[in-house]
This record gives structure tokens, sequence and C-alpha cells, in this order.
């Protein structure tokens, strides 16, 4: 197995194109059995380099480890789950996600696979979220995840919503809406390079999807 | 070695018979022609001469594993020639074991269309890559499962078989025997198999596949 090199972090944002989706595969374990050309492109990593690595390689040190607690939890159950997240790729830059994951299991009825697809952030979503991870974290540095559960619990709380409210709240978009966001793909010629995510959600129109993605 | 294309004719076939242990037993002229090795340089020897040295591991070991009695597979593969250029060709393989004469593994191969090559020309460069870079034939075998899943296939040769519009196309396709002039004047680079197909009529095969 090679050695994993993280790269330092830098402050450069790589924009997504919203109508392309990030789509990998992982055993139960978190290692990467498959990623699309579109999690090359945007990671900047070869296949030869990601495949049977873990996930992790690609995880940002400004990600507050509760998240990944509460995504771990829900898809180990094989429970559908949404997260946002600020992943690092090979050169330090970093570049924002929501990701929807599907787990499936095996005959016995153990975890076998999780499939993620992942896509654009709207911006004013993004200042949000990075707004309540950087507290998040601040509180997991000084006083461990307990803190950061305790906080995120309250947040919700005080909002009165549960954790999928609060994704599609902050989306702006109902559950049905959202799903379709995650599930567009446009392939045609015009090139959607620079288009907001925002504008990407109204553009979406429900699309059949194949197989397990 | 090997970095230079040849330019495979859509109405070439290139026929070969194995035998059980994957040794050449005959080849057709067009083989000797295009490949330019002899008679000499192939018979008895194991069909891995005119392979390219890139292709994947996993996509071959999976051929062997589905060459079954009677039935066919399908196969893209990367070839080679004498001379070290190479070419890319579709595959049909059928094997038979149990008549006494023509015991062995018949593949026959066409030109494989520049549309179809160049999806197939990266993942193989992927395969090959992910295999000689530490990681092994089981990582590479997870990664080519989870590309097809991607596209909504369960096995390579039903991607391949799709490409072609369904198997009974594909083996049109690779059975018959193109000679229509138009087509022959067209630069291979510039077609696509649904050009290629336009010309694909059945025709009776002379022997024995």
């Amino acid at each position: 197995m090679k050695k994993n090199i993280r790269p330092i972090p830098k402050d450069n944002e790589i924009i997504l194109d919203p109508f392309k989706t990030i789509m990998s595969k992982t055993d139960k374990k978190g290692i990467i059995e498959y990623a699309n050309d579109y999690f090359m492109e945007i990671s900047g990593y070869k296949e030869w380099e990601l495949m049977g690595q873990p996930h992790n390689i690609i995880r940002h040190p400004d990600m507050p480890k509760v998240i990944f607690k509460l995504l771990w939890a829900r898809i180990n159950k094989a429970l559908p789950i949404y997260a946002f997240v600020k992943n690092l790729a090979k050169d330090g830059s970093y570049y924002w996600v929501i990701g929807s994951f599907k787990t499936v299991k095996d005959d016995e009825g153990n975890v076998k696979t999780h499939y993620a697809r992942r896509k654009a952030v709207p911006e004013e979503v993004k200042k949000e979220v990075n707004e309540l991870y950087k507290v998040l974290l601040t509180l997991e540095k000084n006083s461990g995840i307990e803190a950061s559960e305790a906080y995120l619990i309250g947040y919700l709380e005080d909002l009165n919503m549960n954790y999928d409210d609060f994704v599609h709240h902050l989306m702006r978009l109902n559950p049905r809406q959202l799903t379709d966001y995650m599930n567009s793909e446009i392939k045609d010629e015009t090139d959607y390079t620079g288009l907001a995510a925002e504008e990407a959600i109204k553009k979406t129109v429900k699309k059949k999807r194949r197989f397990f993605w | 070695m090997f970095e230079v294309e040849k330019n495979l004719e859509p109405d070439i076939t290139l026929v070969c018979k194995l035998d059980k242990e994957g040794k050449i037993k005959f080849i057709n002229k067009a083989y000797t022609d295009i490949t330019g090795f002899s008679e000499k340089d192939l018979i008895g020897e194991s069909h891995e001469i005119i392979q390219h040295p890139k292709m994947p591991q996993v996509v071959l070991n999976s051929a062997w594993k589905n060459i079954n009695n009677g039935e066919h597979y399908y196969l893209i593969s990367k070839n080679i020639t004498k001379n070290g250029e190479y070419f890319w060709t579709v595959a049909d393989i059928t094997s038979r074991v149990n008549e006494n004469k023509s015991n062995g593994i018949y593949i026959r191969r066409k030109y494989l269309p520049s549309n179809i090559k160049q999806e197939i020309s990266k993942l193989y460069d992927i395969l090959f890559g992910i295999e000689n870079s530490g990681n092994g034939i089981e990582i590479a075998e997870k990664y080519l499962k989870g590309w097809l899943e991607e596209r909504g296939y369960n096995k390579l040769e039903d991607y391949i078989i799709a490409q072609f519009n369904g198997e009974k196309k594909l083996r049109e396709y690779i059975t018959t025997e193109v000679s229509d002039k138009e087509l022959l004047s067209t630069d291979p680079n510039e077609m696509d198999i649904d050009d290629i197909l336009k010309f694909v009529k059945k025709k009776k095969r002379k022997f024995w596949f």
C-alpha cells in the first residue's frame, strides 16, 4: 500500500460545474473502489492514486468531525443522508459539495457498499454552512467532539428543525426538488462552467436514474 | 514501441483458432497480412503474442473465465503487429469442446469503430494503471465493476454489446464480410458504429463459424 502524503491546504476554491456529478463507491470501511471522471478532474488525483485508498484522503482539516460522526451513524444503518462537505484536492485547493449517500447491504444484512453522489453547493448556502462549521470546529478543538455535538443539537433545536429539514431549508428546496437536483445531469454542448448552482437548480428537471447511482 | 496505430479496414476479418491452452492452431490470410507475423511465427505459439502489453489483466482474465462451450463472448482488445504498431479490434469468441475435429476456441476480429474506441481505450489505460501501481488486480476489478455500474451494466461484455446496438447487430457486424465500395473508400477514423452498421447485411457464412 502506498504512503499517503496529505496535501497542505491553500486558500483556493475549485468551483464545480453544477450539472456534473462527483461519484464514488467505497467498501464498508470507506476504501475507494470506484470514482468517476469528474471526481478525478476536481480532486486532481489519478485513478491509480485513489483506488484502494481510504476516502478520507480528500478530507479537509476545516471539516468538523461531528459531521462525519452524524454521516457514518446514518449510512452504517443504510439510511439516506445529505451532507455539506468541504473537500481537499491534491494541490491543496478546496471544493464544496453537497453529498448524498446510499448504502447497500449483502444478503446477510451486513453493510457492503457505500455509493455517493456529490454536487455543487450554491454560494449563499456555502456561506451559511461555513459559519456553522467554523463554530463547530473551534468547539471541537477546544473541548472535543461532545461539545460540537451538543452545540449542533442546540443549534437545530433553536431552529426547531431536525437535521434533514435543516439541509432542505438551507438549500431552499423541498425533498423532491433536492433529489432531482442531486440526480440531474445535462450532457449537451453548452458550457455550463461558472453557472451558479442556484441557476442550475432552476434548470433541473426530473431524470430517471440508472442502477444504484 | 507500439506507439503508432495501424488502421484496419472495416471489411477485414481476422480469424484464428486456438486450442484449449490458447496456442494458435490456425490463422487466416488477413491475420498474417495485418499483423505481419507469418504462419511460422504464430502456429503453436501462445495467442498472447499479438496482445498489446498494456492490455489490462482484469479484462483478459474475465475473457478466459467466460469462454464457455457453445456460447459467444465479446471482447475489445488492443493488439500489436510484428513491426511494433497497434490496432484495436472487437472479437467474437466461441469455443467447441465436444466435436472431434473442430475442437478449440474460435476468434473472429473486426475493426473497432472509433467512437467506441475512445471510451474503452481510456478505461483500459486506467485499469492498466491501477494494476501496475502496486494496487493489484482486485482493485482494478473493483474499479471496473464501479465503472460498469455507473453506466448501468453488470459485465463488460454487456457494455460492448450495447455499444453495437445489441448482440444481433454486433454478431452480424463481426461475421459479415463487408465489401461495399462506398464503405471502403471512407477513412476508418471518420466512421462510427452507426455508419458501419448501415452497410452490414446478413451474409451467408463460408465455413465453420
